[in-house]
């Protein structure tokens, strides 16, 4: 398959068309409104029935996720651009989004799409587009970092700018009303809203040895957990495919979700009855626990990116914090009753 | 020291079909036309000259070029079914070798709405990205009246509420209109609820699919052309008969890199209606990453997209002497 990605290396079947410049993208990242973990069986019968055309891909190690054929939405709108980049220039293409399951449980809803420099600075014949799935066209050339910084900043939610949140959020309800779910979650939860922007960060040094790893050392990656549930990543790397980006983002997305769940859950909870407070910590703990599996598809390239987010904020170590006082908790009340177990033993005999 | 590990199941399987430089339709038949006893000798004498000259452009597209080409022709089966493929094969067989041309496929456009369990109408419907017009940022969804499908915006509908006057007349628009319009809106099926009978606008759009190999259903190519044990004799209906049946064993692939479809003018208007439908098909990536990349490995020239890899020749009416 033709994969646009941050790559300067031209494409014999792309004739004189101008490189990618960015690859932007949004993830909504939520549970699926059922009282249980949906199966492999009933997982593919899900995606399948949403995107009819194409087909559902799986995976069972390490983790059951499944992802569904990509769904296209024709756009003939603006681009917001960074500072020092005027305000908007307009794009025509289409943006590709998916729908993924993680665990059978979490629900993932993205949209992307690579933004190249028209050939011929015009919209050209619809079929042109239907033939790139997933990429966008400026009418004017710009350069990659105003396209990445206006995506990201306030400028990319002014009415008239490309939408990608609006589609995602459209596709998230679609699912949550299909008919094979019963239509409510037992766990209360928001959804995050990660929008991202990756950028090529050059090319790979002339004889470095092992590409990948070259590669590797030279992706960087910046992000910021704004307000409420909104956070943006930026993203430079070498030669990373669109599919590999979006597969790092929204496994990020993914943990970052789990932690903002479950830190939000326990802060909800904290003033409630200790009984409460044992049966929804049993239940984040059935219902979350195994799903932490970072980096889990994410590419050599990308994967680096990971354990520099594990280095700094660290989110398995706070999430590793985070089971350990559930756990004590549990542990703790568990003893508690025990003694007044045996107390009462003692006081009966 | 590496170590990798792949799910079958995480791969996108996608069959590859073969392909045939060219592919040209010689005719496209109503059953119609056949019980009016149409002249099936004079229809495809005329064809020939025109056949001759597509031959040729391959070879100066690409000279020294060994041509792959197959020829077909369409039966529309789908409206009605008044002949049987015993009496019209024969005929039609005769009728090219009389005119010096071979027939390698014949199709059933019946078979565009569905063959074997799966419809490739359905598929190409499901593939329908709609034009945007100027503005839209993905914030509303496409509007889509069911059934219908338009080069751009239609002029919105003029509902009289209470108290309002009536709004003044809005043009409708062509999406990639050179200042002035050219607005097609075309019915894909009727009725907009249960059991859809398919236009033939969209079954010719499937019919120039199934000809370049750009369907897929699960990632298996439909209809794929089938021999037919003619020893027993040919059925007497239609549907007996495979999607697209192989008449020659010397046939060169039924898909190809380009299209050619020789027809009357009658067709036209459906062809425009066809152009308005393939151009907003998004086609089944892998396949279209084959076609072009095999093509371009032959020494052919890299196309924009698949509306230019479909020709007509456009023939004025068989006059009777």
């Amino acid at each position: 398959m033709r994969q646009p990605s941050t790559s300067k290396e031209p494409d014999p079947t792309r004739g004189r068309e101008s490189e990618p410049l960015v690859v932007l993208g949004e993830v909504h990242t939520g549970l699926i409104t059922h009282h249980s973990a949906l199966r492999r069986a009933e997982t593919e019968r899900l995606l399948a029935w949403l995107v009819p055309a194409g087909q559902v891909l799986s995976w069972e190690r390490p983790i059951p996720h499944a992802v569904s054929a990509p769904v296209l939405t024709g756009l003939d709108c603006s681009l917001a651009l960074g500072i020092g980049g005027g305000k908007s220039v307009r794009a025509v293409g289409t943006a590709s989004s998916r729908v993924a399951l993680t665990g059978g449980t979490i629900l993932q809803c993205s949209t992307v799409a690579t933004v190249r420099a028209a050939q011929f600075g015009r919209r050209e014949g619809w079929a042109h587009y239907t033939s790139r799935p997933g990429e966008l066209e400026t009418l004017s050339p710009q350069q990659a970092d105003h396209l990445a910084e206006g995506f990201l900043g306030e400028g990319g939610q002014r009415d008239g700018v490309a939408d990608f949140g609006a589609v995602c959020e459209r596709l998230a309800r679609r699912v949550q009303n299909a008919p094979m779910l019963e239509g409510r979650s037992p766990l209360l939860f928001q959804w995050t809203r990660t929008r991202w922007a990756a950028t090529s960060a050059g090319t790979v040094p002339e004889g470095a040895a092992d590409g990948a790893n070259a590669a590797a050392e030279t992706a960087e990656a910046f992000m910021r957990v704004g307000e409420g549930t909104d956070r943006t990543l930026r993203i430079q790397a070498v030669r990373a495919a669109v599919e590999d980006l979006a597969e790092f983002c929204g496994d990020v997305a993914l943990h970052d979700w789990i932690l903002t769940t479950v830190l939000g859950y326990l802060d909800e909870i904290s003033g409630a009855e200790p009984e409460r407070q044992l049966a929804e910590i049993d239940l984040i703990l059935t219902r979350l626990r195994h799903l932490w599996m970072p980096s889990a598809r994410v590419s050599t390239e990308l994967s680096v990116l990971w354990s520099e987010f594990e280095r700094k904020p660290g989110f398995s170590r706070q999430w590793q914090s985070l089971v350990a006082r559930m756990s004590d908790q549990i542990a703790l009340h568990t003893a508690h009753q025990l003694g007044v177990l045996i107390n009462h033993h003692e006081q009966c005999t | 020291m590496t170590a990798d590990f792949q799910e079958n199941s995480a791969r996108p399987r996608t069959q590859q079909v073969p392909y045939a430089h060219l592919s040209v339709e010689l005719d496209h038949l109503y059953m119609e036309d056949l019980v009016g006893g149409a002249d099936l000798d004079a229809r495809m004498a005329r064809v020939r000259p025109f056949y001759e000259a597509i031959v040729a452009s391959l070879s100066q597209e690409r000279p020294g070029i060994k041509p792959r080409i197959s020829t077909c022709v369409m039966i529309d089966d789908y409206f009605s079914s008044l002949i049987s493929p015993a009496e019209v094969l024969p005929r039609l067989r005769e009728a090219a070798a009389s005119a010096g041309l071979r027939i390698d496929y014949l199709a059933r456009e019946s078979a565009c709405a569905s063959i074997g369990g799966i419809s490739p109408a359905e598929l190409a419907v499901q593939h329908l990205v709609p034009v945007p017009a100027a503005g839209d940022d993905g914030s509303r969804p496409p509007t889509l009246e069911t059934g219908w499908l338009s080069n751009g915006r239609r002029t919105p509908a003029q509902t009289r509420r209470s108290m309002q006057p009536i709004r003044q007349w809005e043009p409708p628009v062509e999406a990639n209109a050179r200042r002035h319009s050219v607005f097609v809106d075309v019915e894909l099926w009727d009725p907009p609820e249960g059991d859809r009978t398919w236009a033939c606008a969209l079954l010719a759009g499937v019919w120039q699919l199934l000809r370049l190999g750009l369907l897929r259903d699960d990632g298996r190519a439909p209809a794929v052309p089938e021999r037919l044990d003619e020893s027993a004799g040919l059925p007497d209906t239609w549907a007996q008969l495979p999607a697209v049946l192989q008449l020659e064993d010397t046939a060169m692939p039924f898909a190809a890199y380009k299209t050619y479809s020789i027809l009357d003018r009658r067709f036209f208007l459906v062809e425009s209606a066809v152009q308005v439908i393939l151009g907003q098909v998004a086609p089944h990536p892998e396949a279209l990453a084959s076609l072009v990349e095999r093509s371009r490995h032959e020494g052919l020239g890299v196309v924009d997209d698949i509306l230019g890899r479909i020709g007509y020749v456009m023939l004025p009416d068989l006059g009777t002497r």
